[in-house]
């Protein structure tokens, strides 16, 4: 995974531990797997699916959740009971939509009355090898990796 | 055995759903994948309760509760959506939705919610 502009790992405007506590909480909730901050130098792998959604509003990003397709099924088997070997590549994107959509609803809900308003836009699901991010300019990044054994997933804010 | 729909735009939500219910005593009566099909599920089956998310295509959740409940004002319907703000849940709690859970959730939350509404 590589990304042009990679920035600060936190930045001011928004409360990125809220992400992050966000997705644990429904990994966790979901599928009972419980997913712990990894040190970000490490690399976790080629990502081959990336969920997504835009947050627009007076400081917009761009929330996306990054896996491989192992961990993805790994996380869809335990939310569904599906064995992986039968889940299909739309069972797949099905879960990763529905965890980031999860995941920025509940950060919109926390945020509610604190004066931050926000949009969210539908989840968009990009799958394939490898996948990269490139930015036209320079735009901070803040990265986050989780992991649960063989399982991992990046969770990365653009600030557009 | 009460008769639970399920109206929602992802396939494993439906699937969730489903092994909660009838793991727990519920038929599930029907599956919906959009709001306008929620509405004709509700009028075919005529279910004790209705599971509804929000944010779907071609008929979102809002407008379908509105529809069912006009229709039928003794309709029961839990909304369990992501969309976790307080404006959306008024506006659910409004169009007249039982109980408002939000995304994710666990068997407790869903039967919980349910002995709540039936």
């Amino acid at each position: 995974m590589m990304q042009n502009g990679t920035g600060p790992a936190q930045r001011a405007e928004w409360p990125v531990n809220m992400f992050v506590d966000a997705l644990k909480d429904a990994v966790a909730t979901m599928a009972g797997i419980m997913m712990e901050s990894a040190d970000e130098s490490l690399s976790a792998g080629e990502a081959g699916m990336a969920g997504m959604m835009v947050l627009s509003g007076e400081t917009p990003v761009v929330l996306m959740i990054l896996a491989d397709q192992a961990s993805a099924a790994g996380i869809v088997t335990n939310m569904t009971g599906i064995d992986s070997g039968e889940l299909t590549p739309a069972d797949l994107r099905d879960g990763l939509a529905e965890l980031v959509n999860m995941v920025a609803g509940s950060v919109k809900g926390r945020l509610a009355g604190s004066g931050r308003s926000f949009k969210l836009s539908s989840p968009l699901v990009v799958t394939g090898e490898a996948l990269a991010v490139y930015a036209k300019r320079h735009v901070e990044c803040s990265l986050n990796r989780l992991v649960a054994g063989d399982i991992w997933l990046e969770l990365k804010i653009f600030h557009i | 055995m009460k008769r639970i729909l399920i109206v929602d735009d992802s396939p494993m939500i439906h699937n969730l759903l489903r092994k909660t219910l009838e793991r727990n005593g519920y038929e599930v009566c029907g599956d919906a994948a959009n709001g306008r099909e929620g509405v004709e599920l509700y009028e075919k089956h005529r279910p004790d309760l209705v599971f509804m998310d929000i944010t779907m295509p071609v008929m979102d959740g809002i407008e379908a509760v509105k529809t069912i409940k006009g229709k039928y004002p003794e309709a029961k319907i839990i909304m369990l959506t992501a969309m976790g703000d307080d404006e959306i849940m008024s506006e659910a709690l409004n169009a007249g939705v039982e109980v408002f859970l939000k995304k994710p959730f666990d068997d407790y939350k869903i039967i919980s919610a349910i002995a709540k509404v039936i």
